[in-house]
């Protein structure tokens, strides 16, 4: 799990996974995994992660590499230096 | 490079019947590159490793399954469009199909179905059991999934019977001969404008009109209302687009989970001891249906077709060729699975493709049919059943699904 090239760079902490929406087909195994962190939206069948959640790494590279339409990328992970990713997405949220 | 010393034939249907060909598919995997495949005058690239079919099945923008065709051999233009479902499709239009029925077979709305699963597995085991044997494919491998998916769609479940014997004769589609005369069922379509070739499409198209109607009328929360009401960017699916969706729900819904059910049954009874594991430890359960998936291998190819000029395994692919991924040769891949032919129920990890090498056709029905598999298992755990089967199974004459049409099996115990 650590050969993961975003994962070496950046120290182990916290994550937050972003899904590709032309690219998740709503399988729902993200939901599986994580029923905590992700969701699979009822009228869209788009797979998100929950807002104010995030996943130790380990278990956010879980879901990137068990994505079966490789839908999911790691985002942002804290204390790294890739924060901006988050803030891009929330502006997008807002 | 190895050469190809031999010309392997693997799309014979006969060459089925007693099961999948692990060494000539052994002898392919030892080849470097892919290996040219000879078919009806022309060819494909089988790829038979895990590794390669992984790379096709996950790169869905090389490797079309809208073009020519998602079975072996090609469909002309107009046949193609007639036939398009789900399977045989691209991004975006792929993405706008699956996205109408994905929801209901994510693996938390799945969950809801597991006490009407359970009920269904008991009576049909009860049944098994109360007999002291028998058929096992028509007393539970078959009814098991057919009433569950049914259930799932809306379906009235008296139909069970007749959609069961419909799929078994789509699945006679793929191969070379068929039982049924081309106006069956009052078909009058030319044959090769249904799926699988066969007149029992048109009678499953039929079946699902009558089922459109009387949904239409009084809409209920089934996956048919579903397929009929579900719009997406304000468009409802075509009559085309829900003819196929049904006729596929209804084939994928119950062929394949009662391959899998059927296999599992005599993997089990050939391997008492690996069911002992499991009666001693039922916590292993999780693992034992990954495992039973892997040795079934319900579906055994699927195909693509290169949309561009592409290279796999150092094999150069030219636009326009056909490629055709061998689950059940990478299913069995010894660079992946240590001692692969051994029935090993705590296999973990255990990346089958019973569900397809990933990417976006995966498997729509893979929790669903995890789930089923996993209840028929507990519930036969709870029975303490030990099973032995007589005689020789029969099994479809196909290169497409490993199916088992029947096999006797008695009650050991």
């Amino acid at each position: 799990m650590t050969n993961d090239t975003k994962g070496e760079s950046l120290e182990p902490g916290n994550a937050r996974v972003v899904v590709d929406q032309d690219k998740c087909v709503g399988v729902g195994k993200c939901e599986m995994l994580e029923p905590e962190a992700m969701e699979v939206d009822e009228d869209t069948a788009i797979a998100s992660m929950i807002e104010g959640t995030v996943l130790p790494l380990e278990r956010a590279q879980k879901l990137v590499t068990e994505c079966p339409s490789s839908a999911i990328s790691i985002g942002d992970i804290e204390g790294s230096q890739t924060s901006q990713n988050v803030e891009q997405q929330n502006a997008e949220e807002r | 490079m190895t050469t190809v010393a031999f010309v392997p034939d693997v799309t014979t249907s006969d060459l089925y019947l007693d099961g999948i060909p692990h060494e000539t598919f052994a002898q392919m995997r030892a080849v470097d590159g892919l290996v040219w495949h000879p078919y009806e005058g022309g060819g494909f690239w089988a790829a038979t490793r895990h590794a390669d079919v992984l790379t096709i099945s996950k790169d869905s923008e090389r490797f079309s399954s809208a073009i020519g065709h998602t079975n072996l051999w090609d469909l002309e233009a107009d046949a193609l469009e007639a036939r398009r479902s789900l399977i045989d499709s691209d991004a975006p239009e792929h993405t706008r199909l699956r996205r109408v029925v994905s929801k209901a077979f994510t693996p938390k709305n799945i969950r809801a179905w597991e006490e009407v699963t359970r009920n269904i597995a008991v009576r049909c085991l009860d049944d098994f059991v109360a007999q002291g044997g028998g058929d096992w494919v028509d007393l539970v491998a078959a009814p098991v999934p057919i009433n569950v998916i049914l259930t799932i769609m809306g379906v009235p479940l008296e139909d069970a019977d007749l959609l069961v014997e419909l799929s078994n004769y789509l699945v006679e589609g793929t191969g070379e001969t068929q039982s049924l005369a081309p106006d069956a069922f009052g078909n009058t379509t030319e044959l090769r404008l249904l799926p699988f070739n066969s007149p029992a499409s048109h009678a499953l198209f039929e079946y699902g009109g009558k089922i459109r109607e009387v949904r239409e009328a009084d809409p209920k929360e089934d996956l048919v209302t579903r397929l009929i009401f579900a719009e997406i960017d304000g468009e409802r699916l075509t009559k085309s687009e829900y003819q196929n969706f049904f006729q596929l729900v209804v084939f994928a819904g119950n062929e394949t989970t009662r391959t899998a059910m059927s296999h599992a049954a005599m993997a089990l009874a050939a391997n008492p001891h690996q069911w002992q594991r499991l009666l001693d430890d039922p916590s292993m359960i999780d693992s034992a249906v990954e495992e039973l998936l892997r040795w079934a291998s319900p579906v055994m190819h699927m195909r693509r077709t290169a949309a561009v000029d592409a290279e796999v395994a150092g094999t150069a692919i030219a636009k326009g060729d056909k490629v055709v991924m061998w689950y059940s040769s990478a299913n069995f891949d010894e660079a992946v699975f240590a001692d692969p032919q051994i029935l090993d129920l705590s296999r973990d990890p255990n990346p089958h493709f019973a569900f397809g090498g990933g990417g976006s056709h995966y498997c729509l029905g893979a929790f669903l049919a995890r789930m089923e598999l996993k209840i028929l298992l507990e519930e036969m755990i709870r029975r303490d059943l030990r099973l032995s089967v007589v005689g020789e199974p029969v099994r479809a004459p196909s290169n497409f699904v490993q199916g088992v049409l029947s096999v006797d099996v008695e009650i050991t115990k």
